[in-house]
């Protein structure tokens, strides 16, 4: 069908991912979006691990993502697309294949040069500015860590306006 | 220097505290620190300034179901010794939060303990005694819950960064899977002859035929809106001692 | 049943404390054996007042609620071995006969397990200063061992003073309900608790559940335990 979740979120595929989203969307497929990932089979091999054996997951490179974004949003069945960082998805928006999906900001935890935004998003400037990018060229960036958790929008968080 | 059996055993038997100071910045990771220590001892003799740089990684933030925290534990020491580089133990532990809280949480919180916990009281119910209840639930369940560390220890010690791998497709899934079914026929069984119990034993007269009705709808509506359902049972669970003692003082 | 027919001396107060402490730290410090269900921590109360079986009642009913709020990811729920404890002894106490004296003591096991999560929230806090600076702890892992074994025994010390604060309060609330008559209001607070099992059985097999599809599944369950009933097997 399509990729129905876009998010950023550190721990990739991770609990609240498969069972909070995964379960309420009915997530069928996963596609992660990593440079270091998608060559790397061993930490495929790990993140995959909690995944249902019908659940595939697909680790590729931004490049790759966005060559074979088509492909990857026929699919069937509904995906999730996942990135650990701003940096990514902000590749994804500026080559024009977010124009009409919201982007969900999921888990950027807390480290040096991050103010917390909320107890679950913490960013750097760098971050923040990436954020402003990827709302201009999609439907939206949404902060919410669990689907039953409320939905925030970015504009209230980061000071959208030039 | 290689760990010793002593050493592993050590390691294995603090898995048991390692959410011992669970704590909002490093989490479960202060109990990974502590359970390794034993290995990195051992790692470390007679090198201080590696043991202290092993033990710093060792602390950093870390989550996973705590009985699979073993496999973190025992792969976690394995890099350690093959001298992985520090780089790579951060990517690893990145990556093994995910999978160990997942597959843990499915499988021992969400069938395995309740499967016990309900054969348990199912056995109460069919008028066994409270010593033989506890003593099954206690045996059967822990049983499961000290032979889940002993594989994960063993397969974290022996895969290291191939635990992926194993823990894909392991037994562990696979029997969650199977026992969902029997989880939730008990859940219902068990809710009846209970409900039936409490009902017995009241002194009031009751409608029987209307309260399995109203139980039988309710139950469905919870099932498929369980947030809302459980916010509903813990408003009845509420209101029965307050309408009873209100009744006493009316009465 | 006056109040002045239950006994609950001293040396009983200080076992069901030190009991407490051992329920306590097992949830979540260790050893995670799960003695802390109110299967078993109810159970151990209704037994250290004389009646076992009174206090494995209370943990049934706990149980049903309990089973609906498992600790997926960063969920809360209920620190159910102090709180089992003091529900299962206080209606044990009472004479574990009045069913007015369970709802109460079961509501009481309820509250008293949601006070425990608070208080099992504050200690993580407190477990944040402990085991700080890292840098400290990983320069001395001495150290770092005996500031962890300090914050198990902080969990010990948890569960005993929660036991030890609301076991008398507790138990003099449940036997207030022995006396009371039943009446018409008191239908309704059976149903009450009857519907409150109902839908809380049904929010657990959810958690158990992949997806809604095993609905039937819950009914098909309730069914044979009616079969049970009517069989007078139970």
């Amino acid at each position: 069908m399509t990729l129905v979740l876009f998010r950023i979120d550190e721990r990739l595929l991770h609990g609240q991912v498969i069972v909070g989203w995964g379960m309420r969307l009915g997530i069928d497929y996963y596609v992660v979006v990593d440079d270091e990932l998608a060559t790397s089979e061993w930490e495929q091999d790990i993140y995959s691990a909690g995944l249902a054996e019908k659940t595939p997951a697909f680790f590729v490179s931004a490049v790759e993502a966005v060559e074979r974004f088509r492909e990857l949003d026929s699919r069937k069945g509904r995906g999730a697309l996942l990135t650990r960082g701003t940096a990514v998805m902000k590749r994804l928006a500026d080559a024009g294949v977010l124009v009409d999906r919201r982007v969900n900001l999921g888990g950027l935890h807390a480290t040096e040069g991050r103010r917390r935004v909320l107890t679950y998003v913490h960013l750097n400037p760098g971050e923040e500015e990436d954020l402003k990018a990827i709302h201009g060229a999609s439907a939206g960036v949404t902060a919410r860590d669990l689907p039953a958790g409320r939905e925030l929008f970015i504009e209230d968080l980061v000071d959208v306006v030039e | 220097m290689r760990p010793l059996r002593s050493d592993h055993l050590a390691a294995w038997s603090r898995t048991f505290a390692v959410q011992g100071s669970w704590n909002y910045s490093t989490l479960v990771g202060t109990g990974i620190a502590y359970a390794m220590l034993p290995l990195l001892r051992r790692i470390y003799a007679g090198d201080p300034v590696r043991l202290r740089d092993s033990v710093e990684r060792s602390l950093r933030p870390f989550n996973g179901h705590p009985y699979l925290c073993a496999m973190a534990v025992a792969a976690l020491g394995r890099l350690e010794q093959d001298e992985v580089d520090p780089e790579t133990i951060e990517r690893f532990r990145a990556a093994l939060r995910g999978p160990l809280g997942s597959v843990g949480d499915r499988a021992v919180w969400g069938q395995w303990r309740p499967i016990c916990v309900l054969l348990s009281v199912l056995l109460f119910l069919l008028g066994a005694s409270p010593g033989w209840c506890v003593g099954v639930f206690l045996v059967l369940y822990n049983v499961g819950h000290i032979g889940v560390r002993i594989w994960a220890y063993v397969t974290g010690w022996q895969a290291g960064l191939e635990v992926g791998r194993l823990l894909k497709g392991a037994w562990l899934e696979s029997w969650a899977e199977r026992l969902w079914p029997a989880n939730i026929l008990l859940t219902g069984g068990v809710a009846l002859v209970l409900a039936d119990l409490v009902v017995s034993n009241s002194t009031v007269a009751l409608e029987p035929a209307a309260l399995l009705g109203m139980g039988a709808v309710l139950t469905l509506i919870a099932f498929r809106f369980p947030r809302q359902g459980g916010r509903v049972a813990a408003v009845l669970l509420v209101l029965a001692p307050v309408l009873w003692l209100l009744g006493g003082l009316v009465g | 049943m006056s109040w002045s027919e239950i006994y609950l001396g001293p040396g009983t107060w200080i076992i069901a404390v030190l009991a407490g402490g051992a329920l306590g730290v097992d949830s979540v410090s260790w050893p995670q054996v799960m003695i802390s269900r109110p299967i078993v921590s109810a159970t151990i109360g209704g037994w250290l007042l004389g009646n076992p079986m009174a206090g494995m009642l209370v943990g049934a009913v706990l149980e049903v609620y309990a089973l609906r709020h498992p600790p997926f990811g960063a969920a809360k729920y209920p620190d159910t071995g102090p709180a089992g404890l003091v529900a299962g002894a206080s209606y044990a106490a009472s004479g574990g006969m009045a069913i007015g004296a369970l709802l109460v003591a079961v509501v009481i096991g309820w509250g008293l397990g949601w006070i425990g999560t608070v208080t099992v929230q504050v200690r993580r806090r407190v477990n944040e200063r402990i085991m700080s600076p890292a840098g400290a702890l990983a320069g001395n892992p001495e150290l770092l061992e005996e500031r962890h074994r300090m914050a198990i025994w902080l969990d010990v010390l948890r569960g005993g003073i929660l036991v030890g604060a609301f076991l008398v309060p507790s138990t003099l609330a449940v036997s207030l309900a022995v006396g009371t008559a039943p009446s018409e209001l008191g239908r309704y607070a059976i149903a009450s608790l009857v519907l409150g099992i109902a839908a809380s059985a049904g929010a657990a097999g959810r958690a158990s559940a992949f997806g809604v599809r095993g609905w039937p599944l819950i009914l098909v369950g309730a069914a044979l335990g009616l079969l049970l009933v009517w069989g007078g097997l139970v």
